[in-house]
Parts: structure tokens; C-alpha cells; sequence
């Protein structure tokens, strides 16, 4: 046995090495790569650390733009801004951060830039012209220029602050009859079922747009272009919060980091977004308290990644229900007919083409389809 | 290294092979490993679901929708759970009334919130016959000197009244409302090991509970509700069915029994308030 052993180990070499050359020859070959990797990491890191001592030119700075990231400017935000600041009652009905800080915020660390030839670049952080000649100024705030920060706007915390404790009896005190009232978004007596009281609700920051929604850059999807009954306003001004954080409540007026945090610059996206763009809140059949739509909005806590919660649901509840309409039902079919069919009652064209979600088909009570597997 | 001589080989050169074989399996199963790791969850955790809560509300003769309500969902069953919903179930209650009486709250306050059913002086605005004639809350009115004294008009220290409110009469209703709640939501986080979450019912006490993980869960006010001379408290087991849309079915909760309600809340009376010294001014 022990002879055997010995020779099923030794006997042959040649023949036992040929058997396994193979593997040998893949695993040999594994083993170079890594050899080969860990050598190209290595070099690599070198000429890494080579760059790195290389002697670097300083970039040439940009005085002309300021950014609230650069280090030296991330101070206490009334270091430079003033609230109010001296101009607020020509511009404003309220007390407000109105205007650029003034020279001095710049001069106490930019004396050299600030003197720098007849016409200054750091001049034109503020100034339209860097002339002593021309001390026109941007209008505050500059709507040209990137955003610095976001806004943080907790809805679910304020939600709370403006519930109302119950719902009055909807008997009224003279017939004891119910009472049929319709609810609206406008803060008004109407709004609920107490006359002559104004309760407070979206409508806070939420109200009717005045004008239609300008187009976005390169023009409205399908020259669809939606009315001012399409979309409610957002803030645009601090006189939606300092109505009750001027100050006081937490977070006040003088503590801008309160609500605004530094952000990547980006420019606010022109014109408006929306999944149904022929949505019209104010079609006399859509209006309703808000988050019997936007039902997830009472539980957001801040806007990063605040997207449109309104689900299909909320639609179908009239646009797909037996006897009565059978929108989303009816477009699903004509896809099954036709694979390139495009949904335009609720969509223009960009959405309306593309494969309906499955919560559409699941609405309809059927198995989810993408237009490709349609014959 | 004497068989190794014998028969003519080193001994490295024998045991190369092996030393080979051992290292591509280490490496192979490294491989695996890292495949698996990235290979994306598909299981059926990934289903989700829904509930539709519907909260109606009889006082008296008048059964009606809850509104602006803010309802709980805590994952696991009521047994689970059993040691929160005790602690919940025992929670001494400050009510609205009492609070604005035990912070010396005028009886023109009081009855300027009750009129409107508000929790807070943020319900609703304060109108100009809020603060002159009989009706006037002296709370509100001394706010409304201090206010015309530093911005630019009365109207607009009208608007901006709660800026010179007390902090108490201001938010210490609600800021005493949501100690008590984020204690019992860290209670509940800490026991179900998992994020509790919550929504506000609408006008008609409707509110959904959407991409919800498969599995049991507890609905709770966890703070009772004030319904006329009652507090009402829910809580109640509920399961999440995959593909749960849940949009033609409610989940009826009420404080009063009927076949279609799933849950019914435990009524008590309202605390009686101690009147103090300063109340009544």
C-alpha cells in the first residue's frame, strides 16, 4: 500500500504534471494578474506621489463670484448680512433681509481686490457695473445667479402646529340640519364649516397662481401649455415665515441656518414638472382639502426628495370607476391595441409614451404589460 | 526530505500543486462570495403594501370624519407591543383646557380656541374683533401693542401677532403634547426595532399608510383625541397583505361598534381642570 501511495504520488511525475498542467497553467495565470495588479496599483501611487510634490500653480481666483462654501465665508451669516437691512421699508411691507451686505463685509478681508485698478472684478459680486461711476446693484436676490442653498421646510411639523383640535358639529344651531359645505384650498370662512373664520391651511404658502407658469427651456411638451388654474404658488419671499418666525419662535429671522443649508449651486429649474401635466387644481371637480391627494405630505419632514405623492389612487377614485368614468382603463386598452398608442388625458406626450407603471394596471385590476411583449 | 531525495524532486515542487489548488479555491470562493453580495435582494420582502385608514367619530347624534389627526403605525402585533400600549393606555392626559387654565390662560383665550376647535393660536387668524369690544383676548391685545410699536403698521402687527405672544401661550400646548409623544414613539421604536411612522387624517378623516413592509402592525393616536366630554383612545392590530391596495376597503376605525369598523377606540371621560389662581383674567 505504502509502494502504491508513494507512486500514485511519485512514480510518474511526468504524467501526474501533464494531468494537472491546466489548472496549473489557469491558476499560474491568475496569480501573474494579481501580480500584475498589485505592481500597476503600486506604480500608479508612485507617479501619484510624484504629481502630488510636483510644485503646483495656484489657480487664478475668481473675485467676480462669490461662494458661501469657501471657507472663509462660512461664518455666522449676520457677520456680513444685516436683518433687517436699512433699505427694507422702501422694498418691503416687513421687516426683511432686502440688499447685499455693505462694503464693509467685503473690504475688511478683500482691501487688496477691493483696490485693485479702476474696475475692480470683486465689484461685481453685487454691482452690475465694477465702475465708481455706476453704483447700481443686482436686484436682491439675484434670480440669475445659482442658488447656494435649500430651503428645509418640515410640512409634517407644521401640519401639526395648524391642526385644529376636532371639527365642528355639522348641525347648524338653528334648523339642526346637516349643512352641505365644499371644501376649498383658500383660506377662508368657506374652507371649513364655521362661517366667518379664516383657518389657517396650505393656503398659507399655497395659493392660487396669478399668472400662467411660464415655458421651460426649449418649450412646453406638445405646445401644451398649462393655465394659472394648473398649479398653486410655492414661497417665493420670507413673508410666508416670519409671519411666525420673525422672532420668537424658533427658528427666527436672524437665524438664516435655520431653514437655509448649504447646497451644491444649481439654478432653480425653469418653468414647471409634472408627471400629469393636465392636472388642473383648480377644475371645480379637483378642488379639495390638499392631502386628501398629496397624501404623504403630513409626514414629510424636510424638501430634499419631496416628490409628487399623489398616487394613482387618488385619481381613479372618479377616472376609473364603473359607471362612471373609465379613463386609465380605457387608455390601457388602446395600448394593447395599438403598442405605440400615447396616454394623453392626464399626459402630453414625454410621459404618455412610455410604459404605464404597473400601479396603473394594477388600478385596473390586471397583470402589468411593457410595450415591448405586445404583439 | 529524505522521500523527497529519494525520488529525485524537491520538496517545494511537490507540494506546489496543492499550495495552487488551495489558493484558486480561496480565490474562488472569494469570488462567490462577492457575486452574492451584489447580486440585488429580489425576494418577496421586496412586496409592499397599503392602508387606507378612515377614522369616523360619533358625538352625540352625529357620527363624522376625524379630521386632522395624526394616527401611528408601530411594526408587530398587539402582544408585542403590550408593554407600550400599557404605557399608553395609562398616560395621565393634559387636555387643551387644562392647559391654557394651568398656564393662567384668559377665559377669552380659552373660549377663542374653543370656538374654533384650535389646538394652538396658529389654527386660525387673529381678526380685528378678536381683539377690541367684549370679545377681545387680552393675551392677544397686549401682543398687538408691542407689535405696533416695531413694525409698520397695525394691521400687519395684527397678522404678525403670535410673534409676541408668551412662549407658553404660543406652542407650550404642543411642545407639552410632543414630549409625551416622542416618548412613546422611541418606546415603540425601541421595541419593534424599527422606524414608526405616522399620518394626518383629512377633512373627512381619511389618511393613507403607503410602501408599507409586509407584516403586522399596531395603529395607534398613541396621545387620545378629545371628542366633547370624552378622550378617545385606538389601538388595534392590523395586517399588510401583499399587492394591499386597500383602496376600495377602509380600514374603518370609530369610538362606537358596527360591522364595518375594525377598530374601536376605549372612550373615558375628560379630566376635570383645576382652576388656578391667575385663570379668569
Amino acid at each position: 500500500m505504502k509502494e502504491q501511495r508513494s507512486k500514485s504520488h511519485s512514480g510518474n511525475p511526468s504524467s501526474s504534471f501533464s494531468g494537472k498542467f491546466p489548472m496549473l497553467l489557469v491558476v499560474g495565470a491568475f496569480l501573474v494578474g494579481l501580480v500584475l495588479m498589485l505592481l500597476i496599483g503600486n506604480l500608479s501611487a508612485t507617479a501619484q506621489t510624484r504629481k502630488r510634490r510636483r510644485p503646483v500653480t495656484p489657480a487664478r481666483i475668481d473675485y467676480s463670484k462669490f461662494s458661501h462654501t469657501t471657507e472663509k465665508h462660512r461664518g455666522e451669516c449676520l457677520t456680513c448680512h444685516k436683518n433687517p437691512t436699512p433699505n427694507w421699508r422702501r422694498v418691503r411691507e416687513y421687516p426683511d433681509v432686502a440688499d447685499y451686505p455693505g462694503h464693509a463685509a467685503c473690504v475688511s478681508c478683500h482691501r487688496q481686490q477691493f483696490f485693485k485698478g479702476a474696475n475692480p472684478e470683486v465689484c461685481l459680486v453685487c454691482h452690475l457695473k465694477s465702475s465708481p461711476r455706476d453704483d447700481r446693484r443686482y436686484f436682491f436676490r439675484n434670480a440669475a445667479s445659482a442658488r447656494q442653498f435649500s430651503i428645509e421646510f418640515p410640512h409634517d411639523k407644521h401640519q401639526d402646529a395648524i391642526a385644529r383640535w376636532r371639527r365642528p358639529s355639522v348641525q347648524t344651531a338653528t334648523t339642526g340640519r346637516p349643512r352641505f359645505t365644499k371644501a376649498l384650498f383658500s383660506i377662508s370662512s368657506a374652507g371649513f364649516d364655521s362661517p366667518g373664520k379664516a383657518y389657517n391651511n396650505c393656503t398659507i404658502c399655497h395659493s392660487e397662481q396669478p399668472t400662467p407658469p411660464g415655458p421651460p427651456a426649449g418649450g412646453w411638451v406638445d405646445s401644451f401649455s398649462p393655465d394659472a388654474a394648473t398649479f398653486k404658488s410655492v414661497p417665493v419671499s420670507h413673508a410666508s415665515c416670519f409671519n411666525c418666525h420673525w422672532k420668537s419662535q424658533p427658528p427666527i429671522s436672524t437665524d438664516c441656518a435655520g431653514c437655509h443649508k448649504n447646497a451644491t449651486p444649481h439654478i432653480s429649474a425653469s418653468g414647471v414638472q409634472r408627471i400629469s401635466m393636465k392636472f388642473r387644481h383648480a377644475r371645480e371637480q379637483h378642488v379639495a382639502e390638499c392631502t386628501t391627494c398629496h397624501i404623504n405630505i403630513t409626514k414629510s419632514a424636510t424638501l430634499r426628495g419631496l416628490k409628487p405623492d399623489v398616487p394613482i389612487t387618488s385619481c381613479t377614485e372618479c377616472h376609473n370607476k364603473d359607471g362612471l368614468r373609465l379613463d386609465v382603463a380605457k387608455e390601457l386598452e388602446a395600448i394593447d391595441r395599438n403598442k405605440d398608442f400615447v396616454c394623453v388625458y392626464c399626459h402630453t406626450s414625454n410621459i404618455g409614451r412610455q410604459d404605464p407603471p404597473a400601479s396603473h394596471y394594477l388600478i385596473a385590476g390586471r397583470e402589468a404589460l411593457k410595450r415591448k411583449d405586445i404583439k | 526530505m529524505q522521500s523527497d531525495s529519494r525520488h529525485g524532486r524537491p520538496g517545494f515542487t511537490r507540494l506546489f500543486p496543492f499550495v495552487l489548488t488551495a489558493v484558486a479555491i480561496a480565490m474562488a470562493a472569494i469570488l462567490l462570495l462577492t457575486a452574492v453580495a451584489q447580486t440585488p435582494n429580489s425576494t418577496p420582502n421586496d412586496a409592499r403594501g397599503v392602508i387606507r385608514l378612515r377614522v369616523r367619530v360619533k358625538t352625540g347624534e352625529t357620527t363624522k370624519g376625524l379630521s386632522r389627526k395624526r394616527f401611528f403605525l408601530i411594526p408587530g402585533t398587539l402582544e408585542q407591543n403590550k408593554a407600550l400600549i400599557q404605557t399608553i393606555e395609562q398616560a395621565s392626559i393634559v387636555t387643551r383646557d387644562c392647559y391654557y387654565r394651568s398656564i393662567g390662560g384668559s377665559d377669552a383665550l380659552i373660549k377663542w380656541l374653543q370656538e374654533g376647535d384650535c389646538e394652538s393660536v396658529y389654527c386660525r387668524e387673529i381678526e380685528p374683533r378678536d381683539l377690541e369690544g367684549n370679545t377681545a383676548v387680552p393675551e392677544f391685545q397686549r401682543a398687538l401693542v408691542a407689535g405696533e410699536k416695531e413694525l409698520p403698521s397695525s394691521d400687519l402687527a395684527r397678522k404678525w401677532l403670535t410673534v409676541n405672544l408668551p412662549e407658553n401661550v404660543r406652542e407650550g400646548f404642543y411642545k407639552t403634547r410632543q414630549r409625551e409623544l416622542q416618548r412613546l414613539i422611541k418606546q415603540a421604536e425601541d421595541s419593534a426595532r424599527a422606524k414608526v411612522l405616522s399620518v394626518m387624517t383629512d377633512t373627512k378623516g381619511t389618511a393613507f399608510f403607503t410602501e408599507l413592509p409586509i407584516g403586522t402592525y399596531v395603529i395607534s393616536n398613541l396621545l387620545p383625541i378629545e371628542s366633547s366630554n370624552t378622550s378617545i383612545l385606538w389601538n388595534c392590530e392590523i395586517e399588510v397583505k401583499p399587492g394591499d391596495l386597500a383602496h376600495e376597503k377602509p380600514f374603518l376605525i370609530s369610538n362606537v361598534r358596527d360591522r364595518t369598523v375594525k377598530c374601536v377606540g376605549k372612550e373615558k371621560p375628560l379630566p376635570v381642570c383645576e382652576p388656578t389662581k391667575n385663570s379668569g383674567r
